[in-house]
């Protein structure tokens, strides 16, 4: 998975001695945005000083306005006053800087590097863990972002694409996290089978039992009608066997309160269970006896069904993933 | 890292990184969380981005919930509701049996009871009443001097009343002490109990003299859970009206007649505010440590015990020229009694009753000036006047087993008597309705925890009956109604001649509303116009 390349929103940078890249066809007009808003809105991101004009600035704005649809719901009209509010609640320094910086500005870079260098070899560091490996990581992440990547003559530089709703160090450090995904991706395609945990081919033709297989349609239903975070707090505790701590910094959330989640989660999992077993025919004491049943015996593929979302994923821009199969242990 | 293909497309790190730090809105937030379930990639990328656990403040945990209190999260507030308002219903059918209404309206007359005590803990919710409905914290609080106490009596006398009867008079001691604003509660049953046994009267000033009966009150004390108010219903009175107002807690005694009521709210300054005129400061500007309301005419008693009274219902304060000696340290209101009725009344109980502590001497219980009871020979009785017969009921009520049930309330009602006649069973589970008339009566047996058991009485002139009653476990109402219209059968004495009648009273007086102090020496000093006093 290469995640720059599907990254939306790149500016075509000119390279040094080439033509100024032409402004992009997204962009909206100027006068979509008022000039006293576009004045205020300058200010508060210290154009002059990153070195970008305000009607760069403006079209910046106006592009992510427009990708972003204003921080609506898609197909939700905004208006004037709803522009403003979410031009406002961006980081408009760090949103001026990191396009100053993609659209090559001297100053813009001197104060990129002076503000980030350290905190981004450091956190190059902390994900691969390893000295080395972080400051090269950090270092093709320069070389990046300062668009050294070039497309039909024109630099790119993925600082385009920050649109100035979470941090600008927030983006680096993510930046850097899916770098070193796809690095890892890259080079360890072969993984020996027991990392995977796949399940071998089950050599039995004898159909299950009938209980079994109505607690693996329980389960599947079970799971099933679980919602997104419900979902997600599952797959990363019993999947990814992240701590509590980590996904309670992932949500924001103290690790005593994911425990509590995981804990009422997994109880209402057990008693939705319970009753789907009952709605399918078994008896109280059957549905217990059912649940005691050996999760080896089962046919049922946790991960797949976790994994299946009953809403529309993340938009338009993710496609069902096909998951290989495996069985929980 | 499982390094399982993942083709298509994902959050960018923009999105991601905004997730990270919850800035996406709503729907992209869901979105992106939907992804991260189904996404094991992007859930590494988040985990990798995450900042470290040093460089995050760190989130306060939720407050943990119980599994026992999960389900019960959406009674938290209707479960205390509806605690108050079961008790509140069971106070008033247990209070509605005590008193009785009279047929005269008595004066308007309040008392309002502030002893200096500024150190209140906040209000609290009413949720906390029930736990403080026990015994010991009850004797605790009537023991203990209340942070603000009111005291509400409204008095009607009695056409005609029956010297061993009582009436419907509430013991000011026993309001006194209730505290409003969730507080008030626990003096509620406090305020049952002070109903005095039969034939007496008990008065926070009497200190001899039986008395006779009193002035009958059919009062209904109902509690409200919204509004913290208590409302006590009593019958045949003017209109009452007694506030509270630097606690900014109501007290209402809207008293009218045949169906008066007196409340006392506690509903926070803003009804507080629309209900009760506005009361000025005192002259000495000192908190109010006891009031007393007349008509217009209000006495307040300040914290350095200077005593002050108003003509406009405490717009204007003047202080009052001390007459007695000691410190003033309670104003309240009594009943002058009425003369006629009196005589009659004491004459009638030394001749028709005299085995059921008869009482002679003031009209008016206890908080309004009555007297000590000298005697309480029979179980307690509570309720109106009714017109003065040679008959009597007596019996034990038990339950099913035979267990006696004390505190059982039977409720005599006739049509020859202009008001319900209810009396309690004693400790034995006795009960005894003396002086009652030659009439058919309909007796209505309530216990707390028992079914409700109504049963018709017929009672000749002259007959001492007695009549058991067995009260069956469980909440469920019961009517039985035995139709007697033959003499009754005599199970304890043989008929007596009773071919006396006795001449109908003349309706008495109203009952003229005095005031009255009480100072550290203990006595008693009343005044008819709150200036000039003299010791009872």
């Amino acid at each position: 998975m290469d995640t720059a390349s599907s990254q939306p929103g790149a500016l075509v940078l000119p390279l040094p001695g080439a033509q100024p890249a032409a402004p992009s066809a997204q962009t909206t007009p100027l006068a979509a945005l008022p000039p006293s808003l576009i004045h205020e809105l300058s200010q508060t991101a210290e154009c002059e000083s990153c070195g970008i004009t305000p009607e760069d600035f403006a079209n910046v704005l106006s592009a992510i306005g427009t990708k972003c649809n204003y921080g609506l719901p898609p197909a939700t009209p905004s208006d004037p006053q709803q522009k403003a509010s979410f031009f406002r609640a961006l980081r408009l320094p760090d949103l001026a800087l990191a396009h100053a910086c993609a659209l090559g500005r001297e100053a813009a870079w001197q104060r990129f590097l002076a503000l980030y260098r350290s905190p981004l070899t450091q956190a190059a560091i902390a994900i691969t863990g390893s000295a080395t490996l972080g400051h090269d990581l950090a270092e093709s992440l320069y070389a990046e972002l300062y668009g050294l990547r070039q497309v039909e003559g024109q630099r790119r530089s993925p600082l385009a694409s920050y649109s100035g709703r979470g941090s600008l160090l927030g983006w680096l450090r993510t930046t850097l996290a899916q770098r070193h995904i796809d690095h890892h991706r890259r080079t360890h395609r072969e993984s020996p089978l027991d990392d995977i945990d796949a399940a071998a081919p089950t050599s039995s033709t004898e159909p299950p039992p009938a209980e079994l297989t109505r607690l693996t349609e329980a389960v599947a239903r079970t799971l099933q009608t679980l919602a997104a975070e419900d979902r997600f707090l599952l797959s990363a505790y019993f999947l990814d066997r992240q701590t509590l701590q980590q996904i309670g910094l992932t949500l924001r959330v103290h690790e005593a309160t994911i425990s509590r989640r995981l804990k009422r989660l997994t109880g209402d999992l057990r008693t939705q269970l319970l009753r789907n077993l009952q709605l399918a025919g078994l008896s109280k004491r059957a549905a217990e006896e059912a649940l005691g049943a050996d999760p080896r015996d089962l046919e049922i593929n946790l991960r797949s069904l976790l994994q299946t979302s009953q809403t529309p994923p993340f938009s338009n821009k993710t496609s069902p993933a096909p998951v290989a199969s495996e069985q929980t242990p | 890292m499982i390094d399982l293909l993942q083709p298509g497309q994902h959050p960018d790190a923009d999105q991601l990184s905004a997730f990270i730090e919850h800035a996406l809105p709503e729907h992209e937030h869901q979105q992106t969380l939907a992804h991260l379930a189904i996404c094991p990639d992007c859930r590494s990328i988040v985990a990798l981005a995450v900042p470290t656990f040093e460089d995050v403040p760190q989130p306060q945990p939720e407050p943990a919930r119980t599994p026992w209190l999960s389900w019960l999260s959406g009674w938290r507030i209707a479960f205390p509701v509806a605690v108050a308002a079961i008790a509140a219903l069971l106070a008033v059918r247990h209070y509605n049996t005590r008193l009785t209404p009279t047929a005269s309206a008595p004066p308007t007359q309040s008392a309002i009871n502030h002893p200096p005590a500024p150190l209140t803990p906040p209000p609290s919710p009413m949720a906390e009443l029930q736990p403080k409905l026990t015994p010991p914290k009850l004797q605790a609080l009537r023991n203990t001097p209340q942070p603000r106490g009111i005291a509400t009596t409204a008095a009607a006398p009695a056409p005609a009343p029956a010297p061993n009867d009582q009436g419907g008079l509430i013991d000011s001691r026993a309001i006194e002490n209730i505290p409003l604003n969730g507080r008030n509660f626990t003096d509620l049953t406090q305020l049952q109990q002070a109903a005095p046994p039969q034939g007496t009267a008990r008065g926070r000033g009497a200190s001899t003299g039986t008395a006779p009966k009193p002035p009958a009150l059919s009062q209904q004390v109902t509690v409200s859970p919204q509004s913290n108010a208590v409302e006590v219903s009593a019958a045949t009175a003017p209109l009452l009206q007694t506030q509270d107002a630097l606690a900014g807690e109501a007290l209402d005694a809207n008293v009218a007649d045949s169906s008066a009521t007196a409340s006392i709210s506690a509903t926070g300054a803003a009804t507080a505010a629309l209900r009760q005129p506005r009361v000025s400061a005192l002259p000495s500007h000192l908190p109010i440590l006891s009031t007393a309301t007349s008509a217009r005419r209000m006495l307040a008693l300040d914290t350095s015990h200077t005593l002050y009274i108003s003509d406009d219902a405490g717009a204007h304060w003047r202080p009052v020229p001390t007459q007695w000696t000691g410190r003033a340290t309670r104003v309240d209101l009594a009943i002058s009694p009425p003369t006629v009725a009196r005589a009659v009344t004491a004459a009638a109980a030394a001749s028709y009753a005299p085995a059921a502590g008869a009482g002679s001497g003031r009209g008016v219980t206890g908080g309004l000036g009555g007297g000590r009871p000298q005697a309480a020979a029979a179980p307690p009785i509570s309720s109106a006047p009714a017109p003065s017969g040679n008959s009597s009921l007596s019996g034990i009520v038990t339950d099913s087993s035979g267990a006696v049930i004390p505190n059982a309330s039977v409720t005599l009602r006739s049509p020859a008597m202009p008001t319900a006649r209810t009396v309690q069973t004693d400790a034995n589970g006795h009960y005894a309705a003396t002086n009652l008339v030659a009439a058919n009566y309909q007796a209505q047996i309530t216990a707390l925890g028992f079914e409700q058991l109504q049963q018709s009485i017929t009672l000749n002139s002259g007959q001492q009956d007695i009549n058991n009653f067995t009260l069956r476990p469980g909440a469920a109402s019961q009517t039985v109604t035995v139709s007697a219209e033959l003499a009754p059968l005599l199970h304890e004495t043989a008929p007596v001649s009773s071919t006396l009648r006795v001449p109908a009273a003349p309706p008495p007086p109203p009952p003229q509303p005095l005031f009255q102090i009480t100072t550290d020496t203990g006595d008693h000093w009343t005044s008819p116009d709150g200036q000039t006093w003299q010791r009872r």
